[in-house]
This record gives structure tokens, sequence and C-alpha cells, in this order.
């Protein structure tokens, strides 16, 4: 394993990283449909063996800093590398290139300090709560493994109940909790414990509009308010922009980009998109978008009131005549157009301009 | 709130044993949650219990042939009652890495501070703890109703000598086990280590019957598990250092057999604890290099 001789600065930064990378060895299976039945796993495990292991780079040297008091978002789609870069960071994962500082402490050479500095709250993780203890029992178990005394665990247990409008639930079992306020009981688990960084790992994926605001809320109001720092992996534009001052773009494991989103922005061009809407905008139509003079990328979303529209998002070079060029183009494929109209550049159109491709893809 | 962003403090030996216990409160409160179904898996011991109270009732005359002062029920149910915890000792590791890999819960706790043998401890613990209620209900069973001789001339010092190095080396050898959940990708529910020892140890380490009668053949398998010492040599301690005739090989050792037995288990787990806690490390080393520690990564 190569590691480069960085020297960490904890004054200033909660999280340094260093060219880390992380790759997996991949190995096909037998292609399904053989005909071989049940016996296709079988056959398909004895045959993985003797296959030639392909690597595939889930973090590719990747380089950044979370500054003291920062929350950063990392953006990026599924299977970017999002998740992989903070197992690395909470020392799940073994780094194959690279370092990695948090709170100061090296993730390879410093594994206990780490774990005691930081809380990695990960998507889905609610599962591994205890379902037959209330939730009160769940988080006095985690809260001993913290080495948090009985009374303060009791004062912080009630304390972070209150904070996110679980009081009513503490006796409890999770099984008969909604999505929400599992998601809720993982943030309470970790904010109990308070460790100086956080990884919040997607963590409104799968709440209700409702439920993923106010879990947006208590990381606004107890998390940053509080000037704690951390990485916030998200595939929501709106929820990185709310939450972060800065954001890292993710794609194929590695950061294209990183600024405030207003920078991010700007590098797209303050008014070079096209917004398009239209009851239903053909593939082959939209191929034909991306060939007209002036387009670099046309990118369809599922948009409009009620879902009933879709938006074309046209990234332009030059937007002198392209809309009339459009609009013709559209008509004589015989497209019914809402409208045509120049907007402000979001972060997925930033995601788009660096790869050609939707987030949420 | 305002989170401390003062430098870390490591995790005190107090602050550890606590949370190993923590783990004991948590598996008791699930182990007892279905009180109707933990009652059967007891019932289950005392049917165990009952069968071989029977057979010994039906006439095996053990202690004739095999110079046992006791009867067989006191000879199998010693043999059951340390064979329940040793089985606890040695599946353990591998029974909770695999469900804390099967609930995803294995991630939480290795990323809380929690170091791997307090870790692997608390995993195992509850398991131990459970078996130990086992032996109650077995030694308890076999007091009230068949007879079972209540040992009085035993020597503490010496249960104790058996007994913890026979924990030690079967421990060591549920660590391998562990390990072979990523070295071998044992996931199942099964793995080659836990496999041998428990196919060996129930078969021919003298739990049900004396090793003697077994063909000669396969007598030789005995001496490959710590159970096999730790067997005789807690019969010895419990019914006296001569009670029963010493398995075929021990028997043409000189000095006395109990002795031999507790320095082949002493050398056992010297052996055992160290390569097993090692297999077990590089199982964990491995499974975060190539990302298979949970069942998400």
């Amino acid at each position: 394993m190569a590691v480069n001789a960085a020297t960490p600065d904890p004054e200033r930064f909660a999280v340094e990283v260093y060219g880390v990378r992380k790759r997996f060895i991949s190995r096909e299976g037998l292609p399904l449909g053989w005909g071989f039945g049940d016996a296709h796993w079988i056959i398909s495990s004895l045959i993985k063996y003797r296959q030639e292991r392909q690597w595939k780079n889930a973090v590719d040297g990747v380089d950044l800093t979370v500054r003291r008091g920062e929350l950063l978002g990392l953006l990026g789609p599924n299977g970017a590398g999002k998740t992989t870069f903070l197992r690395c960071l909470a020392t799940l994962l073994r780094l194959d290139e690279g370092s990695a500082f948090v709170n100061g402490y090296d993730v390879v050479r410093q594994p206990d300090e780490v774990k005691l500095s930081m809380n990695l709250i990960g998507s889905g993780q609610w599962s591994a709560f205890d379902w037959g203890l209330t939730v009160r029992q769940n988080l006095h178990f985690f809260g001993t493994l913290y080495g948090i005394a009985k009374a303060e665990r009791n004062r912080r247990i009630d304390e972070t109940l209150e904070w996110l409008g679980l009081t009513g639930r503490a006796k409890d079992k999770p099984p008969t909790l909604s999505a929400g306020e599992r998601q809720k009981m993982l943030l309470a688990k970790a904010f109990m414990v308070r460790t100086p960084v956080f990884f919040l790992d997607e963590p409104t994926v799968g709440l209700d509009p409702d439920g993923a605001h106010q879990v947006r809320e208590f990381i606004t109001r107890e998390l940053i308010g509080s000037g704690t720092s951390g990485i916030l992996t998200t595939h929501r534009m709106d929820e990185a922009e709310d939450l972060c001052a800065r954001v890292a773009i993710m794609d194929h494991g590695r950061v294209v980009a990183i600024g405030t989103p207003l920078e991010l922005k700007k590098t797209v061009g303050e008014r070079s998109i096209l917004e398009i809407r239209a009851r239903r905008v053909p593939r082959d139509a939209l191929q034909t978008l991306r060939t007209l003079p002036g387009i670099r990328t046309a990118v369809v979303a599922p948009a409009g009131e009620e879902g009933l529209e879709e938006s074309v998002r046209l990234h332009c070079e030059d937007l002198n005549g392209t809309a009339g060029r459009v609009a013709d183009s559209l008509a004589s494929a015989g497209i019914a157009v809402s409208s045509i109209e120049t907007t402000q550049p979001t972060l997925e159109d930033v995601f788009i301009a660096l790869t050609n491709k939707r987030i949420a893809q | 709130m305002s989170i401390d962003q003062t430098a870390i403090r490591p995790l005190t030996g107090r602050q550890q044993q606590a949370a190993v216990w923590v783990f004991i409160k948590r598996d008791l409160s699930l182990l007892t949650r279905f009180k109707v179904s933990y009652l059967t898996s007891l019932m289950g011991t005392v049917q165990q219990l009952v069968i071989y109270a029977m057979i010994a009732r039906f006439g095996l005359s053990l202690s004739v042939a095999h110079g046992l002062t006791g009867g067989y029920v006191d000879f199998v149910l010693t043999g059951l009652a340390l064979n329940t915890l040793l089985t606890a000792a040695l599946t353990g590791p591998y029974l909770g890495l695999i469900e804390s890999f099967w609930s995803n819960r294995i991630e939480i706790l290795l990323a809380s501070p929690l170091r791997l043998p307090g870790f692997v401890i608390g995993l195992s613990v509850g398991k131990l703890v459970d078996a130990v209620i086992q032996v109650a209900v077995i030694l308890l069973g076999g007091w009230l109703f068949f007879d079972f001789v209540w040992p009085d001339g035993g020597n503490a010092l010496v249960f104790l000598a058996v007994l913890i190095p026979a924990l030690a080396a079967v421990i060591g050898l549920g660590l391998a086990a562990a390990g072979m959940v990523y070295l071998l990708d044992a996931r199942g529910g099964q793995d080659p280590v836990q496999f041998a020892v428990q196919t060996i140890s129930s078969l021919v380490a003298g739990v049900y019957f004396p090793i003697q009668v077994l063909p000669a053949a396969v007598q030789w398998l005995c001496y490959l598990v710590p159970q096999t010492y730790a067997i005789d040599g807690m019969r010895r301690a419990l019914f006296g250092a001569h009670a029963l005739a010493p398995p075929p090989l021990i028997s043409h050792l000189p000095g006395s057999p109990l002795l031999i037995d507790v320095l082949v288990l002493l050398a056992y787990a010297a052996a055992a604890l160290p390569l097993g806690w090692l297999v077990f490390r590089n199982g964990m080393e491995r499974a975060r290099a190539d990302g298979r520690l949970s069942r998400w990564l």
C-alpha cells in the first residue's frame, strides 16, 4: 500500500484526504439464462474462482479537505463511490493508496482514534438496531459502546429524543416506527454521542418530503449550528445546496469539481441553459436537438406539475438563435411545447456539464 | 447543542468492560423476549437429559466396565454439561459474526470505538451465558430427578484448572472458525473448522460414551480436539482423579491422567488462542481490503 507522507493540519481541517484510491475485484459469473436452473449458482460460483480478476476503481484518487465547522456536500449519482469513500474514512474499508486523516488522525495507522472522532450515519443503517429492544434500550446500548456514563447517557437520550420529536416513541420497538422515525433514531444514536466529525450518508433517502425536511432541519440546527464538521453525501441537489457551504461532485470514483454552489454554477455559465417543457419529448427528437449548432448536450427529466410534463435541459454554447432553432426542430417533429425559456444553472446542470449525464439516472 | 471539538479520549478498561456487559444484557433481553420459545428451547435440554437418564436406567453398567465410581448419569451429565459450554465457546464467535453480518449490525459496531477484542467478545458472550443457563438446567434436573451425584469431593481449583484452559483452547478454535467467514467466504451458517471440531468432539471426545468403546481405528481422532482432555479432566476434577479409566493413550503416559489433561489443555490454549486470533484478525482485514465486511458493502 502506498501512503504518501502528508502531514495533517487538524487545527484547520476536520478531514484531509490525499490521493485516496479504493478498488475492488469484480468477477463476472455465468450469464443468467443458460438453462442450468438452480445449478446455475453452483456452476457460477465454481467458475468465478477460475476467472481473471478485474479491478474496478470505486474511489479513484480523491483529494479533498473539510474545514473545521464545515459540512461538505458530496454529490453524485448512485455508484459514484460516495459511500465507499465514507467507509474508507470510517475505517470500514482499507485504503489501497493515498492517505486520509479524520480529526487529525490517520485512518490507516490510528483507526481507534478515528473511530472515537467520527460518527457514520449510513443509509439503511437503521436495520442494525435490535428490533427486540426499545428505542431507548437501543440508544443505551450504543451510548455504552461510546463510553458514556449512565446518568449522562440518560440525560443525552432524553435530550436527543426531544429534539427529534421521538420522546413519545422511546418505549416502542423499531419495527413499529415509520421510515422517517427510524432514520431519526439513527440520527439520535449519532448525535447522542457527539463526535467532532460526522459522516452522513444520504440521511434523507427513502423519506417522504416532510420526514426529509425534519431531518434536514435537525442537521441544520444541531450539526451546522454547533459548528461541527462533516461530509454529507446525497444525490439531491436541493439538499446539498441547502445544507452545505461547499459541494464536491463525484463521478466514477473521482471528484470532478469542488467549490461553493455558486462557484460551481458559474463554471456552467449564467445564461447558458434552455429549459423546454413538453408533454413528451421522444428520444429521437432529443438526439436531433443534440446535433443542432450551439448545443452541447440535452438531458431529459420528468418534471412539471404532477409529473405530467417532461423537462429538457439544453446546455448551450451560444444562446443566440438557439431557442428559435430548437422550437423549429420540435415543431417539425410534431411536439407540442409548453414553454422554452432560459434558466439559471443548478448543481445538476454542473454535473451534466461535467459528465454529460444526470445525477438521478 | 454544542458539540465538544476538543481532543478525543480513548475508552478506559472500565468502559470497555461496560460495553461487554451491555452486550450480555442485550442478549439476555433478546433471548427471553419470546418467553414461550425460550422455555421450549430449555425443554429441549431437559429432553436430552431425560433420554440419557433413561439409557442409564436401562442398564448400562459402565461403572463396572470402565472403572467409573458413579453411574452413567454422572458420566453423561458431566459430559453433556461441559460439551454444551464448550460448544457455545466454539460456535459463539462464528455465530455472533454472521448474525451481525446479516443484520448489518457489523458496520455500526465496527465504526464504534469498540476494539476488535471487545467486538468479538461482545458478539459471543451472550451465547456463553445462554449455555451456562442450559448447564444449570442439566445439572439441576439431573440432581432433582435422576440421582445425579453432586460432587462433594471435587476441588474448585482443579475444576478451574481444567475449565479455564479448556475454554481458552476452544475459544481459539472458535475464533479461527469466525475467521473463515471472510477467509473462505463461509457466511452461510457453517464453516470447516467448526464442522470438523464439532463432528470429532461429539463422536469421539467421550461426551456420551467412553473413548474405549470406539473402534481402535478411530480412537486417535479424539486426541485432536481439546474437548477430549477437557471432559476427561472435568470428570476427574469432579469425581476424583481415579474415578474412571483414562483414555487409552493417556493411560500409557507416566503421571496422573488429570495432570496430563491440564497440561495438554494449557498447551492447546497457548497455541490455539493466539493462532485463532491471528486467523480471525486476518479474516477481518481481508474483508476490509476487499469490501466484504458488511452485506451492503
